[in-house]
């Protein structure tokens, strides 16, 4: 085995024990994202770890949870339904990304080192995804569209504390020669984040390692097809944050 | 594996019933994996507290958002287990100093268990523990103690390297390796 699907290996294995920190994640994120949608092979090792690495749960001793907290599950879910905390345009939008995770599709630029490429996602992806939307001290911005684009419907969510940013939902593709290019901005001033275009079904998922808390907008525009330095006047949906 | 693809088929069921909001579904799986949930959360976490409120987000995260769950793409265990285990090591990440006041205690034994949700844990689920255990057992012991400070106690690979005082390249070389053999031994870990 060649000394890159070794290392890419290496990375798999450390990525399924939740036991990268945030910046080895960045750095496997890159690695991943260029190895794995042309090697069946390590795609093939990154879903047998992950169910594997799930399995040695079982290692753990079992043990009787206290009735106070099936008491309080069973009251909860008796009485606060279902997605109550989280603005309803918002959980729909997370639905729609949730069950079209089968491509983790946000498409970005390569060349934009802060945004990340997911190709294909696994079930950590979506657990990872599922944590931030589901935290319960997450925040879930819907995001305003400019009502030009049939069916787009995008919202930001993050949890506070953490340099994590999801922007997310549904875009129609952009035109011939064009992608959407993602902002984030304080007091006016913005700084790109990375390009994507949707995937085929047109859902949107990007990822931004950054932290929310320095910003005050997020924002998606459309542009030509290598991005743009400044934003355009073609904006597509914005939040603040 | 029968009997685990009897169980898996189970879950599928009982996953889909609760994303259409049959609480008596939710209740069901709680009743199934509570015990090992809570195992987990509280193996990591080293904290009761704290294992509930890993355990309590995970369950609640399941109801509000069932369709994060891809039966498609492997078995529900697999699934929430991992979502399990990875709210604990977040917990575990943020919670550094009430860990380590945790580890200098011993764990009491807890006095409020849930006895009207019967057997700790089910047969099957207690069968592949068997399964899982066995197979740790055969690793090198410095294959196991990379796992055992990674997994079981939500160590980067960093941390770790610093634990044991070996190159963090050489943590990533046994902990490959030891995921091979177990793999070679448990298979690729689906139901």
């Amino acid at each position: 085995m060649s000394d890159e699907h070794e290392r890419v290996q290496e990375t798999l294995a450390g990525m399924a024990l939740h036991a990268l920190d945030a910046d080895e994640m960045a750095e496997a994120r890159a690695l991943l994202a260029a190895h794995l949608p042309t090697c069946a092979e390590c795609s093939r090792a990154r879903d047998e770890f992950s169910s594997l690495v799930a399995e040695l749960a079982l290692a753990a001793p079992p043990r009787r949870p206290p009735r106070t907290l099936g008491t309080r599950l069973r009251r909860e879910v008796r009485h606060e339904g279902r997605r109550l905390r989280v603005p309803l345009v918002a959980a729909a939008v997370a639905v729609a990304v949730v069950a079209g995770l089968g491509a983790w599709n946000a498409h970005l630029s390569s060349r934009v080192s802060r945004a990340e490429q997911r190709q294909a996602a696994t079930q950590a992806d979506t657990v990872e995804l599922i944590n931030a939307v589901s935290h319960p001290e997450s925040r879930v911005v819907p995001m305003t569209a400019d009502g030009t684009r049939p069916g787009a419907q995008v919202a930001a969510t993050y949890v506070p504390g953490r340099a994590l940013l999801y922007v997310f939902g549904s875009l129609p593709p952009p035109p011939r020669g064009h992608v959407y290019q993602v902002w984030v901005g304080r007091s006016g001033v913005f700084s790109s984040a990375g390009t994507f275009v949707p995937a085929d079904a047109g859902t949107v998922l990007v990822r931004l390692s950054i932290d929310p808390s320095t910003y005050d907008t997020v924002l998606v525009t459309e542009e030509p097809a290598h991005g743009s330095s400044a934003p355009s006047q073609s904006q597509v949906a914005t939040a603040s944050l | 594996m029968d009997r685990d693809r009897t169980e898996g088929e189970l879950d599928s069921e009982l996953h889909r019933r609760l994303s259409m909001g049959e609480q008596d579904a939710f209740e069901e799986l709680y009743r199934r994996y509570a015990p090992a949930a809570f195992g987990l959360a509280y193996r990591v976490t080293a904290h009761e507290l704290l294992a509930q409120e890993v355990v309590h987000d995970a369950f609640m995260a399941l109801w509000k958002a069932p369709q994060a769950f891809d039966p498609s793409r492997g078995a529900f265990r697999s699934f929430f287990l991992s979502l399990v285990h990875h709210r604990a090591v977040d917990v575990v990440r943020r919670e550094q100093r009430m860990r380590q006041r945790a580890e200098r205690m011993n764990p009491e034994p807890l006095e409020d268990e849930d006895v009207a949700e019967g057997v700790v844990q089910e047969a099957w689920l207690a069968d592949r523990r068997e399964e899982v255990l066995t197979a740790l057992g055969k690793l090198p012991p410095e294959q196991r103690e990379v796992l055992e400070l990674a997994y079981f106690r939500g160590y980067t690979q960093a941390q770790v390297a610093e634990a044991m005082q070996i190159p963090l390249g050489t943590v990533k070389t046994r902990t490959l390796a030891a995921l091979r053999k177990l793999r070679a031994m448990l298979g690729g870990g689906d139901a």
